[in-house]
């Protein structure tokens, strides 16, 4: 029987220097909070700068979450549970919402509920968390929403790329995961 | 002149024609009727062909007939000498005429004074005039309702009076006792037309007799229609219909008021020996039994036996109405009808970088 994963310790994740005027996370770095209207506005001018922005805060997220196990190789080697524990722990601080995992077979589903804002930004969030945590070149597609909660599929950049074309054709994203697990046999 | 005076020299008037009636007269008198008379289209007599046209003039009404059947009248008078004397035909008004006489007739001039009567002398004459009256000319259906007069008596060839010589003293005294025909004609059974029914034709057709001057007028729509009890249908022979296309129907009479007539062929009543059934233990309106049988329920040989229906229940439309008859097969409730062969590879993940390599070979 495995073991149950670590708690996720919360404590002296952010700092606030009030004389300073400045705010840092648990290694020092400094943070700004901004508000979420800020986002909406900045993906409705400059999309693709929406999508940087999302791609550096999920490395932020990602690079705790990797110390917190112990590097890349610490990441690869826990368990599904204690990735995630500490993962979603990192993105629920920086407000982005609260993710889990999906195993789809062979395909890894990371579902986000009560996401901050557009598809583009929090997608971009998740490869630059997986991607600094794991060490891994990867790239996410979204899979649909479904009520409050939206789908992400991660893998390849080319492969999320298909599946982007694939669920736009309006196939279902069930019959397009159930594809991919043909390929990969 | 004043109302007093007129009224006085009227007296006197009529005790003069009073008198005048009062005396004997000559049996053979003979006068010339006055021109104004004849303004009537009277038809003329001027030949009796046969007893019926003879008998015509002497019901006429107390007018004043044309001369040449006043002459035709004292001809036969004379033939006939025990007939009464023809004062009453051709000389003078009938009684009842006379009697509720109190004024000059309207047809009198009334501006004319009463000593016209007193000087002129009437001029006998027996000179016959003949008046040739077309009585074609004549509208048969005027405004007035005139009818073309004795059609019978003008169908009929002419006989010489003299061959009739003998009948016709018969005739002269019904004449006698004119007031008979000069009374109004109440339809009767005996002179209404009678059909042999049995003989399939109409035979002996007595129609009333007119006189030659006699206006036949139609019979009113509200007068009462004909009986003929002899031409009475006989039900109980219903092959007398047989040949009948269309059912006999009393003619509508012209004021829309329609007359009930019998049916042409009733409905044979089929003998029944059992009661119909009654309905929830009801007989019909009014009850029925047959005949002879004692009342209260139906015996119980009979095997008849209410219905027991639920209400609203209607036996005719559920005799007629058409409903599904199903036919299910027999099939189990649960049924096994697939076949697993072999394992399903299991992919379970040992580490979260094993799951994110899968994936990323996707």
């Amino acid at each position: 029987m495995a073991e149950a994963p670590a708690p996720f310790d919360p404590g002296s994740a952010v700092t606030f220097d009030l004389g300073r005027g400045a705010a840092s996370d648990a290694r020092g770095a400094r943070v700004v909070f901004l508000p979420s209207a800020s986002l909406e506005a900045i993906e409705s001018s400059h999309p693709d700068a929406l999508v940087r922005i999302g791609e550096e805060l999920g490395r932020a997220c990602g690079a705790r979450a990797s110390a917190r196990l112990g590097g890349s190789s610490g990441v690869l080697g826990a368990s599904l549970e204690t990735v995630i524990t500490q993962l979603a722990g990192e993105l629920a601080l920086a407000g982005i919402g609260a993710v889990q995992i999906e195993r789809w077979g062979r395909a890894l589903v990371l579902v986000v509920d009560n996401p901050v804002a557009g598809d583009a930004f929090i997608g971009a969030v998740l490869a630059g968390a997986l991607g600094v945590a794991s060490g891994r070149d990867l790239g996410t597609a979204c899979l649909g929403a479904e009520g409050a909660s939206v789908r992400y599929f991660v893998g390849s950049r080319e492969t999320g790329a298909r599946v982007t074309s694939q669920i736009a054709a309006g196939e279902p994203f069930a019959a397009v995961l159930q594809g991919l697990q043909g390929r990969s046999a | 002149m004043s109302a007093k005076e007129q009224v006085e020299r009227l007296e006197l008037l009529l005790a003069r024609v009073k008198a005048r009636a009062a005396e004997p007269r000559p049996a053979a008198r003979v006068f010339t009727a006055p021109a104004a008379a004849f303004a009537a289209p009277e038809p003329a007599a001027s030949r009796y062909t046969d007893d019926v046209a003879a008998r015509a003039p002497l019901t006429a009404p107390p007018t004043a007939p044309p001369p040449d059947e006043l002459q035709e009248v004292d001809e036969l008078q004379q033939v006939d000498g025990d007939s009464i004397p023809p004062e009453t035909v051709a000389s003078s008004p009938p009684e009842e005429v006379r009697a509720g006489w109190s004024s000059p007739p309207p047809t009198t001039n009334a501006s004319t004074p009463p000593e016209m009567y007193d000087d002129v002398d009437v001029e006998v004459s027996a000179e016959v005039v003949e008046v040739d009256i077309d009585v074609d000319d004549v509208p048969r259906h005027a405004e007035s309702g005139v009818e073309p007069v004795a059609e019978v008596a003008r169908s009929v060839p002419p006989v010489e009076l003299d061959a009739i010589g003998p009948s016709l003293g018969d005739e002269l005294e019904e004449v006698d006792g004119g007031a008979r025909l000069t009374e109004p004609h109440e339809p009767s059974v005996d002179s209404e037309p009678t059909f042999q029914a049995a003989a399939g034709e109409a035979t002996a057709i007595e129609a009333p007799v007119l006189p030659a001057n006699e206006i036949e007028e139609p019979a009113p729509s509200s007068s009462r229609r004909p009986i003929a009890p002899s031409t009475a249908p006989n039900y109980d022979d219903v092959s007398a219909y047989a040949e009948e296309s269309s059912p006999r129907h009393t003619p509508p009479p012209e004021s829309g008021k329609q007359v009930a007539a019998p049916s042409v062929a009733p409905p044979r009543r089929a003998p029944s020996t059992v009661p119909p059934p009654s309905v929830e233990g009801h007989t019909l309106i009014g009850g029925w039994r047959e005949p002879g049988l004692p009342r209260g329920a139906p015996p119980a040989s009979l095997g008849l036996e209410a219905p027991t229906s639920p209400p609203g229940f209607d036996v005719a439309e559920a005799a007629t109405r058409v409903a599904p008859e199903v036919t299910r097969g027999v099939l189990p409730a649960t049924m096994k009808a697939h076949t697993i062969q072999g394992v399903a590879p299991m992919f379970v993940p040992k580490s979260f970088g094993e799951l994110l390599d899968a994936s990323l070979d996707l």
